[in-house]
């Protein structure tokens, strides 16, 4: 039996030593609390990405975290792989960078942390065409896209992809973009519903959507 | 076998053998940048 | 005023402003890379490989827009260099853009071979990884042909400084060049090369003593040399704008107590050294500086010049009253503005910021892809700069 608000906080604290002594005991008996080890680690994740939009927590924190708590469901997987879809749907997204930008790190950063609330993320990988993220759309259902870049020209490539769902009638589709080069500016420039200054307001926003 | 691989022996043969005569008393400036870029580059 | 007295001007006017003196006109850092090429009606194919194209878009960029200075005058990629030796690097290039892709060389373990004997690092290690099987296969005459492509890179870099400078009058940033090499803190370079950006945010935790074990070796490798040099020089300089350049970007990764033990005792040295000698160095902070205000305060006007990024201009100013300001002007506004609109900001910039000295206008960005930028945009900004008498 494990301490759930324990687990939560050395996630939270980033305390990776205590979080691997934690998880190697609910693996001692095959696993059977690793769903809810699996949730203390996710709300953890809630308060790392609330510190950092708070100041508290910087990019190589994040960077970090999103390290710890890959290595977290890498110790639990195989309790885990039974797991996947029982006690209710996961909302499916996609996520990746931009076409002609070939930076992952953010991106990372908010998959870990979209994966910590619940959602079922596809990552699309990098340097993404809009014709891939429109084939994906439709093959999936999927109703939202994040999207990330750093350089400066990755607000073109956010905006063809945006006018490729518009132009394959995919309006329905939330989309919201993030990195380095958005500002609010960026959803006039490219037609996107939102755009995110943190990662935890791309988690925040499709949340919203997803309870919409 | 490359008989440049070594270090230092190969790769000092390779200055000598590459550089002309009259740029071999530069041979530390020159091949500082030019180990640069094809490092980072 | 024939070009060498322009010149000299304007490394006057660059140096009366980071030193806070009045000036007649705010003095202007075109921060332009390779969105000049684009400009001149290039593509990136087409220069990158092409000393001609890249001479012809410096030419037609500092034809049309008069600026004071340039942060690359066309050298900054040595594609022939990589190409002739026939494996592609980490660089790549397509029409529109020229990109990097992520890589470290070393891990937590190697640091210190790598500091130890770098040269023997490298030609052991980090190129045989880096190239593979194809490494083995470097013969004398694959060898031969880079190096040439190599000389004929370093007699454009030479020819480019002479018509940029004989020819426009365009003086120097600062002694450091690409021969030289500029400065570089261990922090630095652990991010852009070393560990890569995952690699040191998770060293930072994980492997702290190690890290400052290779930060203090470093140091004494590399800035203790130049500390060196600072106290047995004559100050500042009247040959460049700047007595030193450097370029901050992993203090956006770090914590504050990260910054304290990895970063700050040794730029704090280094920069003790320039003020000792009332030198001038310009810092290119990428990102954020914002939040390590306090460390820079007791700097006296006239050592520091910040070249900002994604700082408001105005707020840096109320948080380092003593530091010049080089940039104000985002991609933004001159992508998404009116030419009417970037000047009257340009005009709010000069005098709420220049009025007294202590600003130099600069794009905040290295102006790359061509929605940096609107040609018509920057070129009222740089008429405007041009004739502006503050």
């Amino acid at each position: 039996m494990f301490d759930f608000e324990e687990l939560k906080n050395v996630m939270a604290d980033l305390d990776e030593d205590r979080m691997k002594e934690i998880l190697d005991d609910v693996m001692q008996d095959g696993g059977s609390e690793a769903k809810k080890a699996l949730e203390a680690c996710q709300q953890g994740m809630d308060i790392v990405g609330k510190r950092f939009e708070s100041g508290e927590y910087f990019v190589g924190d994040l960077i970090y975290a999103g390290e710890i708590m890959t290595d977290a469901v890498e110790i639990m997987k195989e309790a885990l792989a039974g797991e996947a879809g029982e006690g209710g749907e996961k909302t499916k997204m996609i996520l990746c960078t931009v076409k002609d930008d070939l930076h992952d790190i953010g991106k990372n950063i908010v998959k870990a942390m979209l994966e910590a609330n619940g959602f079922e993320v596809l990552d699309l990988g990098i340097d993404v065409p809009a014709e891939k993220v429109v084939e994906t759309v439709k093959a999936e259902n999927i109703k939202i896209v994040a999207l990330s870049g750093v350089l400066t020209l990755a607000l073109n490539s956010m905006k063809d992809t945006v006018d490729a769902l518009k132009a394959a009638g995919l309006t329905d589709v939330k989309v919201i973009v993030g990195g380095a080069p958005v500002s609010e500016n960026s959803i006039a420039i490219t037609g996107a519903d939102e755009w995110a200054y943190s990662p935890q307001k791309t988690v925040d926003t499709c949340k919203a959507w997803a309870n919409k | 076998m490359n008989k440049y691989l070594s270090y230092p022996e190969g790769y000092n043969k390779l200055v000598h053998d590459m550089l002309p005569f009259y740029l071999r008393p530069a041979k530390k400036m020159l091949m500082r940048l030019l180990l640069v870029i094809l490092r980072d580059g | 005023m024939n070009k060498k007295e322009l010149q000299k001007e304007r490394i006057a006017l660059f140096r009366d402003a980071a030193n806070f003196k009045h000036v007649d006109r705010i003095p202007h850092l075109g921060c332009v890379v390779t969105w000049k090429i684009l400009d001149a009606g290039y593509t990136l194919s087409e220069a990158m490989t092409n000393f001609d194209v890249l001479e012809k878009s410096v030419r037609y960029f500092l034809d049309k827009y008069p600026v004071d200075a340039m942060l690359d005058i066309g050298i900054r990629n040595q594609f022939n260099v990589t190409e002739a030796f026939g494996t592609p690097g980490y660089y790549y290039y397509n029409d529109e853009v020229v990109g990097i892709h992520d890589h470290a060389y070393c891990t937590v373990d190697t640091l210190m071979d790598f500091l130890n004997d770098p040269d023997r690092y490298t030609w052991e290690k980090i190129l045989p990884e880096k190239y593979g099987e194809d490494w083995k296969k470097k013969d004398l005459a694959t060898w031969k042909k880079t190096f040439s492509e190599y000389m004929k890179y370093t007699k454009f870099v030479l020819k480019m400084a002479s018509v940029t400078g004989k020819e426009y009058g365009l003086p120097s940033m600062a002694p450091n060049n690409p021969m030289k090499g500029s400065i570089q803190f261990a922090i630095e370079e652990l991010e852009a090369n070393l560990l890569g950006i995952k690699g040191l945010s998770l060293a930072l935790r994980r492997n702290a003593d190690q890290l400052e074990t290779f930060v203090r070796g470093w140091d004494e490798q590399h800035i203790d040399p130049i500390i060196e040099e600072i106290k047995k020089s004559n100050g500042p300089s009247e040959k460049y704008c700047f007595d030193a350049s450097i370029m901050m970007l992993a203090h956006n990764l770090l914590r504050p107590e990260q910054f304290e033990r990895f970063y700050w005792p040794s730029l704090k040295k280094l920069l003790d050294a320039y003020a000792d000698k009332k030198m001038n160095v310009r810092i290119f902070a990428e990102g954020s500086i914002l939040r390590y205000a306090d460390y820079f305060k007791d700097y006296p006007k006239g050592v520091l010049t910040f070249h900002i990024e994604k700082d408001d201009p105005f707020e840096f100013r109320q948080a380092f009253p003593n530091a010049c300001i080089m940039g104000g002007m985002t991609t933004d506004m001159l992508y998404m503005s009116s030419p009417e609109e970037c000047v009257d900001y340009t005009k709010k910039l000069c005098d709420e910021l220049g009025k007294d000295g202590g600003f130099i206008f600069s794009e905040n960005k290295m102006l790359s892809y061509k929605n940096d930028a609107k040609s018509e945009n920057l070129l009222a900004v740089c008429e405007f700069l041009n004739s502006y008498k503050m």
